[in-house]
């Protein structure tokens, strides 16, 4: 029965450590010097940037105009001398749009064009993948770097490493570039400390809430069994003394019976407290490496697959 | 609301941490078996067990420790003889310079819980009882027993410090049938005392 308790556990845990994995991703664009009148310019910057990830399918740009509803309720765009907020507030703005990364910009309108200067930052782990600077210019170039590819696509040859250099550019190349705030370890040790704290530094919020729910429910049986044991011991402890006691041969014989069915059950609810606690342990530790597992890290090829190697 | 969110699962986690190493002592500390030792000298099973096989006789509590002074009451019973049982003679010794005799009371067992009356006798010698129970096989009336069941109830007073044993004289007692076939003895298990 334990076994199969087991089974059913580690089943579950791994079931919903696949299903937890995060990598689906999704950008989210904010800008606070963005308005409703600027959407359309901007939302040709982020067609462009869309494009500029299609290689990428698991990317996907988050529509402005809901970006925009978002951070409406952090800022004050009536407010003409608004600025960026908090960073945390980035954070939880994308989260509360389910980005998995944020870029937050302001523009800058230069003698050649406009700048738009930025960072863009993990939702997941809070740390910051890349500051970067692009001229609205060099999008439209981009643009038309696009339609090369494209080109070079029909006609079944490799573009040229020059038209996929911007793209390249865009996003870190890899993982290891990207610095983390939250690391997989910071999510260890605290579900090793209490089961699902880890998972919601993590932002996985399903098992944070499910693997304490299942540490609540393993611990009510716990307390079941140890109240049984405890009512068990008592009882038996009683019966024993009145056996030893009783002289009538009948009772004496009824006592005894009593006493060892009391003597089993102690027997038995010590091994189910003890199989329990095995159950527990082992629901912790998959909790504990499940949150190192789903831990937050660098998502690797964010930026799409190498298009070449670099020169 | 969020924030809500988190502060209130900061809380479970501090209770649920709280809980968990509250229950982890308990459970540490009061977690194992305990062993039972079932040895009543009126129970035929752990007579067998300590190797003391019916018929038997047998001295309820096997054990006991008193004050000087204290009076002390031993049952003396015959287990499992699992035949005509019609008499009973059991001769009985103790140290009386330990314990002296106050009375000896019939048992439950002769008497048929009061509804016959067996001829019940005793003598007292220095350190020696001998009582004698038997039945005068009446036509009509119940003239034997087959069951466990108490002899005498044995009263005594606690006069020094020391430890003896009231026990039986296997040599001397003797269990008869309604024919006065001798019936044998198997076992005896005697009672221990310590006068503090």
């Amino acid at each position: 029965m334990t076994l199969r308790y087991k089974v059913l556990i580690i089943y579950i845990t791994f079931f919903s450590t696949i299903k937890s994995a995060d990598y689906t991703g999704s950008i989210a664009f904010i800008d606070v010097v963005m308005d409703s009148a600027s959407i359309v310019q901007y939302g040709e910057l982020f067609s462009s940037m869309s494009s500029q990830l299609q290689g990428t399918p698991q990317m996907r740009v988050i529509d402005p105009e809901i970006v925009l509803s978002v951070v409406g309720q952090y800022t004050d765009f009536d407010d003409p001398e608004r600025q960026i907020p908090d960073r945390e507030i980035i954070i939880s703005i994308g989260q509360e749009l389910s980005a998995d990364y944020v870029m937050y910009a302001g523009t800058k309108v230069g003698q050649y064009g406009s700048i738009l200067t930025g960072e863009i930052i993990s939702t997941r782990s809070g740390g910051a993948i890349s500051t970067i600077q692009i001229n609205i210019l060099d999008v439209i170039n981009a643009l038309e770097a696009e339609s090369n590819i494209a080109s070079w696509a029909l006609i079944g040859e490799e573009p040229p490493y020059e038209l996929m250099q911007p793209r390249r550019d865009l996003f870190p190349k890899n993982p290891k570039d990207i610095k983390e705030d939250k690391t997989p370890f910071g999510a260890l040790w605290r579900s090793t400390v209490a089961p699902g704290w880890g998972q919601f530094y993590s932002n996985k919020r399903l098992p944070g809430f499910a693997f304490p729910s299942v540490e609540a429910v393993l611990f009510g049986v716990l307390f079941f069994n140890f109240t049984q044991y405890s009512s068990a011991v008592k009882s038996l402890q009683e019966s024993s003394k009145l056996y030893d006691k009783e002289t009538d041969p009948d009772e004496v014989l009824r006592l005894r019976k009593e006493t060892i069915g009391y003597y089993n059950a102690h027997k038995s609810y010590n091994k189910a407290m003890i199989n329990n606690g095995i159950m527990i342990g082992t629901v912790w530790a998959i909790n504990a490496i499940h949150a190192y597992v789903a831990g937050p890290r660098p998502q690797k090829f964010i930026h799409g697959p190498e298009p070449y190697r670099r020169k | 609301m969020k924030k809500i969110f988190t502060l209130l699962y900061q809380k479970i986690i501090r209770l649920e941490l709280i809980s968990i190493g509250f229950l982890g002592i308990i459970i540490f500390f009061s977690c194992k078996t305990y062993e039972i030792k079932l040895d009543n000298p009126i129970d035929a099973i752990a007579d067998s067990i300590a190797g003391v096989f019916p018929p038997a006789l047998t001295m309820h509590p096997l054990t006991q420790t008193v004050s000087n002074g204290d009076s002390i009451t031993i049952g003396t019973y015959i287990i499992d003889h699992d035949t005509t049982l019609a008499g009973v003679h059991a001769h009985i010794t103790y140290n009386a310079e330990l314990i002296q005799l106050d009375t000896i009371l019939p048992g439950v067992l002769l008497t048929n819980n009061g509804a016959n009356t067996p001829l019940f006798t005793y003598t007292v010698v220095f350190g020696t009882i001998d009582i004698f129970a038997w039945y005068l096989g009446g036509e009509g009336a119940l003239s034997y027993v087959t069951e466990t069941g108490h002899i005498a109830e044995l009263y005594f007073t606690a006069l020094n410090s020391g430890e003896t044993l009231v026990e039986y004289d296997t040599t001397q007692c003797e269990l008869v049938t309604p024919l006065d076939e001798i019936i044998s003895i198997q076992g005896i298990r005697n009672a221990s005392i310590t006068i503090q």
